[in-house]
């Protein structure tokens, strides 16, 4: 199998321990990785500024993909959400179709909407499989409790996107508990990461991330699992200004990609699948994976 | 074409109560169909009714009375109409009257049935709160008084057996500490449970629901508890023998686990029957085959007497073929069942298999367990091709302490563990023969057995390796050339599988594998009048299937007997029970039995493993899921004074003529649990109306003492969600069910009544408040009784993981705030919706749904209570949610309708 990688502008900006662990591990499940030359921006960050502008974009990459014959995988919620709503509203209004396609025509480019976008979670549980994964586990993480956290676009909107259920998802947990760690519901499991008001309420986008984590940490976990850049960024990245910035000064958790997570239950070492780019306390994580 | 001056009422609610006893008033005959045992619908699981705050049942229970004692109704409650034929005014219509295997004529309601059944399910009539009996009546006041057998199907358990024993039934008796009643019921099916408990392979545990949870539950463990329960206090309860009540004489021949099955079915439809067994005790293969460790010996000999206590006549030391003929049995008895068995062992073919010190497994083990002396050398060697004979005879030499026992083995080890019936207990095999002292050797395989002076000394030996594929791509085993080698041994026990020693006459007609050949369903031979079963018909087997096959032969020699055909209705497919939902039930593990430690093994023969005590037998017995409903455990009958119980009984069909039909099909609570933000079945402190109408209930599953699920702790501060299910876009839920902002307001003055300090909350989208009398309740509520209302929906309602109290989200739209507000308890009102069936239903009348699946009025305001079709009217829940005046008052509008279309038929066939 072979798809497109897409890694998106924050994965590639400031996320490269996301793109380093997936381009690690995939290809030890048989799936390919392919470069497409001349990709650009998704278009989203234009969503509110020219809607025909993010149209094109978003067009013009599933336009390079097609041209492969090749699906897209996206590392970002976001991107994947803009591949999949531009789609959408191409596949419905043929006028709009033509006008996009008449730009693309300009570099030769064609889109016929036969390329589709992937998340992560996606190929881990439906293009790889469970099973695969959980016999791919030479390092158990079993003793270790993990929370799940999926981000907004990974099931949201709902009608457009669906990996699923966006308000009993459980994806995540089953690949989390394939690999002998446990994943159990908390109360806060669909809570937002607080990314989204980072550009205006810097602060508040900062109380949200801690509260989350602290309810977290308060129950016991051992870390944090997600599978989205943005969310990362939060989580990870923000753990010493949320004990700064707000009243949740004992923050701190180790928190990781899925991918990184796979990384470490195959016995792949933490540099390999960029654990030495986290900012969260992820020594923690391998002092009790290898601890046993 | 005259009209018929009957009408049929579809749905026993309230609004069809209403309408069936005004046309009854007004002379007419009025058939009224309810498909659940008993009228009342959802008005008799109401606490209280808004806004007058009467007793929802004081008021019902009346009326239903009356439609019972009404002359002019005939009350048609378990039933469905199935086929709608004719014309307005002459319709025809078709009825299942599904079987309640309660004699409606017969039973008094006395309700001594339900004391006894050892069934506990879970209540509809509490919405799944409480639990009520496999037999049972729905409510107390339910009309008919009559009660109702739930049989779900036969349970998978039950099913697997191949005799058929009635697992999920023994086990409900032993939950009830029944064990007599227990050993009982196994006896209706196999006259031998010890030996069953004991060494069965029982399939059944594979196929045990619980499995699917857990682990399967311990059956054969069970099983053999109750069997040594019996035997402990046998003098207790003497067997009597069995009345003979036919002339009839039957002889048996062969006296295993075939022979002995169809000896008991046949002492009990009461014909004289003898065994006949060559050897000088009975019991066939479990005598001479299986080991003592496995199956004591007293055990096999309890259950032999059991049956001899019923009367069967066993005679030993008589060989039919030898010291009797097959003609003279014939001529003396009326019918033969052969079943002989397969006693003969096999014989590995190679060079030496004379010398003395040579011995075959089957030979071995029949000789130690007839008593007889054998001589084992120093060295004993076990050649393994029937895995399980082998060790069988490897365990047992072991037992009478040589210097050394070597079981030698062809293919490897991992292919020994491999066994598709046994699966983990092959392995748990190896490694107890391994551990009680035997020499295991894989990829070997003996040439020759070299000896000298006649007398064996030791065994030439090859290695083996996996030849090259073939064209299917096995790899079969091929010897290492040059490889061989000499085991030094004085005893050599030969385990190759068995085949049937016969002695027949020729006119028994033979199966290319020397076995009798016979009607695979019938297992009649191509003798008249002679049966054959078990091993020596079907070849190797186990000792439940040959049992299984005595019985079936014993059905054939009954049929034969009475002169009925043999194969008539034999193979009838059963219904199975569905999968029982084991989301409610908590995880736990099986009971197991300790084997006894190895020290105490060698040297004797007492049993291995250690039986359950009585406490581990009622634990086990207890993660029953009870799949198949009613067990048929046979309690009730044995309690049932007018003796109207009737497990056998089957669905019939009614036809009917009638004028006019009236549809009062309801509704059902909206089911939220796909609403997952506000966690129902999630959380168990999230309920519905309906369950805390329950809850509040004296007649409920707590007797009216309001507690939350997940404690049973007093909730002190509740929240209602209104709206859940409907005026939603979201699933095409749009419209408003119009009784939930008083209903809900009503159980929370209920709450009030039950503990005044409780807060209560309500969310609402608005108040609808639309009635006579309905807004100045919703006033009292807020000032007299401090109910809050909140103009809000919440978007989520989480569990607090430790309180199990629950934190609801919500926007507060009067003010625009953001809140959250922590409760004990969360009531979710949920819509009316139309029943599934309403389609279907409108479908067999011709008249049409609407969106939803509401009847559809043919006018709003001209015609607001007719179908869209005539002949056809409409009253209550089944055309638009209402509450339960203006059902009663459709009712009474229907039934006036109804009247008025068959105008001049009155009093044709009811009685004014």
């Amino acid at each position: 199998m072979k798809l497109a990688l897409y890694p998106g502008c924050t994965v590639q900006s400031e996320q490269y321990a996301f793109e380093v662990s997936v381009r690690e591990i995939l290809p030890e499940f048989g799936v390919q990785l392919e470069e497409l030359e001349g990709l650009s921006c998704c278009g989203y960050p234009l969503k509110n500024v020219s809607v025909p502008a993010w149209f094109y974009m978003a067009a013009r990459n599933l336009a390079l993909a097609e041209d492969k014959d090749l699906d897209v995988l996206s590392l970002c919620n976001g991107c994947n959400l803009s591949f999949h709503e531009v789609k959408h509203y191409l596949n419905e209004d043929s006028a709009l179709r033509e006008r996009i396609n008449s730009l693309l025509s300009m570099e030769g480019l064609k889109y016929a909407g036969e390329a589709n976008s992937l998340h992560i979670l996606e190929v881990f549980s439906q293009v790889v499989g469970v099973e695969k994964i959980q016999s791919s586990v030479k390092v158990p993480l079993e003793g270790l409790k993990l929370a799940a956290h999926y981000g907004c676009h990974a099931l949201r909107p709902s009608e457009m996107v669906m990996i699923d259920d966006p308000e009993d998802p459980h994806i995540l947990e089953e690949l989390i508990r394939a690999l002998g760690a446990s994943a159990v519901d908390y109360p806060e499991r669909l809570d937002c990461c607080g990314q989204g008001l980072s550009m205006t309420t810097g602060k508040t986008a900062l109380t949200i991330s801690g509260l989350k984590l602290k309810a977290i940490q308060d129950q016991m976990f051992d870390g944090v699992v997600t599978v989205c850049p943005f969310c990362m960024k939060m989580l990870d990245s923000k753990q010493r200004a949320i004990r700064v910035s707000t009243e949740h000064k004992n923050v701190n958790i180790p928190v990781v990609y899925y991918s990184q997570l796979l990384g470490l239950a195959m016995g792949m070492e933490a540099e390999k699948i960029g654990l030495n780019l986290n900012s969260s306390p992820v020594g923690e994580l391998l002092k009790k994976i290898g601890g046993k | 074409m005259e009209k018929a001056g009957s009408v049929l009422v579809v749905g026993g609610g309230i609004a069809g109560i209403q309408a069936a006893l005004d046309l009854a008033d007004r002379g007419f005959k009025v058939y009224l169909v309810e498909k659940t045992p008993s009228i009342g619908g959802r008005m008799s699981q109401l606490d209280k009714t808004f806004p007058t705050m009467d007793c929802s049942i004081c008021i019902l229970a009346p009326k239903m009375i009356n439609v019972g004692r009404s002359q002019n109704i005939r009350l048609l409650p378990f039933s469905e109409l199935k086929e709608v034929h004719g014309e307005p005014g002459n319709f025809q219509v078709r009825l299942l009257r599904k079987s309640r295997f309660v004699d409606e004529e017969k039973c008094t309601g006395c309700s001594d049935c339900t004391e006894v059944c050892p069934v506990p399910l879970p209540n509809e009539f509490d919405m799944g709160l409480g639990t009520r009996k496999a037999i049972y009546r729905p409510f107390p006041q339910a009309v008919p008084k009559v009660f109702v057998i739930d049989k779900k199907g036969v349970p998978q358990c039950r099913a697997a057996c191949p005799a058929g024993v009635n697992v999920q039934g023994y086990i409900a008796l032993i939950r009830e500490s029944k064990f007599n009643e227990a050993l009982d019921l196994i006896r209706r099916d196999i006259p031998l449970p010890g030996v069953c408990g004991r060494i069965c392979f029982h399939p059944c545990e594979a196929e045990c629901q619980r499995g699917k949870l857990d682990e399967p539950l311990a059956i054969n463990e069970l099983k053999r508890f109750v069997s040594e329960f019996g035997s402990k206090n046998k003098g207790k309860n003497k067997v009597v023998a069995l009345p003979k009540t036919q002339k009839e004489k039957i002889a048996i021949v062969g006296s295993g686990p075939s022979g002995l099955a169809a000896a008991h079915e046949l002492i009990k439809k009461g014909y004289m029957v003898t065994v006949f067994e060559s050897l000088p005790l009975a019991g066939g293969m479990l005598r001479t085959g299986i080991p003592e460790f496995r199956l004591p010996r007293r055990v096999l000999d309890a259950d032999i007497e059991y049956l001899k206590d019923l009367g069967v006549e066993i005679r030993t030391n008589v060989s039919v073929g030898k010291d009797l003929q097959l003609e003279e049995l014939s001529k003396e008895y009326d019918a033969v069942f052969i079943a002989t068995g397969m006693n003969k062992g096999k014989e590995l073919g190679i060079e030496g298999e004379e010398l003395e010190g040579v011995t075959n497994g089957i030979d071995f083990l029949r000789e130690i367990h007839l008593g007889r002396r054998v001589e084992l050398g120093d060295k004993v060697a076990v050649v393994c091709v029937h895995r399980l004979l082998a060790i069988d005879a490897t365990r047992v030499a072991l037992r009478l302490e040589p210097k050394e026992v070597n079981l030698i083995y062809r293919r490897s080890r991992k292919r020994m563990l491999r066994h598709k019936r046994l699966g983990d207990q092959m392995q748990k095999e190896v490694k107890e023969t391994e551990s009680e002292g035997a020499k295991t050797h894989f990829m070997i395989w003996p040439t020759r057995f070299l000896g000298k002076d006649g007398r064996l000394k030791g065994i030439e030996c090859t290695k083996m390796e996996l030849g090259e594929p073939n064209k299917n791509g096995k790899r079969r085993l091929v010897p290492i050339k040059g490889s061989e080698f000499v085991i030094k041994a004085d005893t050599v026990i030969v385990a190759a599988g068995q085949s049937p020693d016969l002695d027949l006459p020729a006119e028994v007609e033979l199966s290319e594998d020397n076995t009798v050949k016979a009607d695979p369903i019938t297992l009649e031979t191509s003798l008249l009048g002679v049966f054959a079963g078990g091993e020596v018909e079907s070849g190797p087997s186990t000792a439940i299937t040959s049992m299984a096959a005595g019985k079936r032969a014993a059905v054939s020699i009954d049929r034969y007997l009475r002169g009925e055909d043999l194969k008539v209705g034999r193979e009838e497919p059963i219904k199975l029970a569905d999968e029982v939902s084991k989301e409610d039930v908590e995880k736990k593990a099986r009971q197991a039995m300790p084997p006894i430690p190895i020290e105490r093994r060698v040297g004797n023969f007492q049993e291995v493993a250690i039986g359950f005590t009585e406490e581990m037998a009622l634990d086990e017995a207890a993660r029953c899921l009870n799949c198949g409903g009613c067990s048929l455990c046979h309690e009730c009958e044995k309690v049932c004074e007018p003796e109207a119980i009737i497990h056998d009984q089957k669905n019939e069909y009614l036809n009917l003529n009638v004028g006019a039909i009236i549809v009062a099909t309801g509704f059902v609570p909206f089911d939220p649990s796909n609403i997952k933000e506000y966690g129902y079945r999630k959380h168990k402190n999230v309920v519905t109306a309906m369950e805390l109408e329950r809850l509040l209930c004296a007649s409920g599953p707590t007797e009216g003492k309001l507690v939350r699920p997940s404690d049973g702790k007093t909730p002190h501060k509740i929240a209602f969600i209104q709206c859940v299910g409907s005026r939603s876009l979201k699933d095409d839920l749009s419209y408003c069910s119009s009784v939930c902002c008083m209903y809900a307001t009503k159980e929370a003055a209920l709450i009030k009544e039950h503990e005044q300090e409780t807060e209560v909350h309500i969310f609402y989208t608005d108040i609808r408040a639309f009635g006579k009398g309905f807004r100045e309740f919703v006033n009292r509520a807020k000032k007299e009784w401090g109910i809050e209302y909140f103009r809000a929906k919440p978007s989520e309602v989480r569990e607090d993981p430790k309180t199990q109290d629950l934190i609801l989200k919500y926007e507060d739209t009067l003010t625009g705030e953001m809140k959250s507000l922590q409760v004990n308890m969360v009531v979710l009102s949920t819509a009316l919706v139309p029943p599934l069936e309403n389609r279907e239903l409108a479908r067999k009348l011709g008249v049409r749904v609407d969106k939803y699946g509401f009847f559809q009025v043919r006018h709003p305001l001209l015609a607001p209570l007719d179908a869209t079709a005539p002949g056809i009217f409409l009253c209550g829940c089944c055309h638009s949610p209402q509450d339960i005046p203006d059902s009663v008052a459709e009712g009474k509008g229907a039934a006036a309708r109804a009247v008025e279309f068959l105008a001049g038929m009155r009093a044709q066939e009811g009685t004014k």
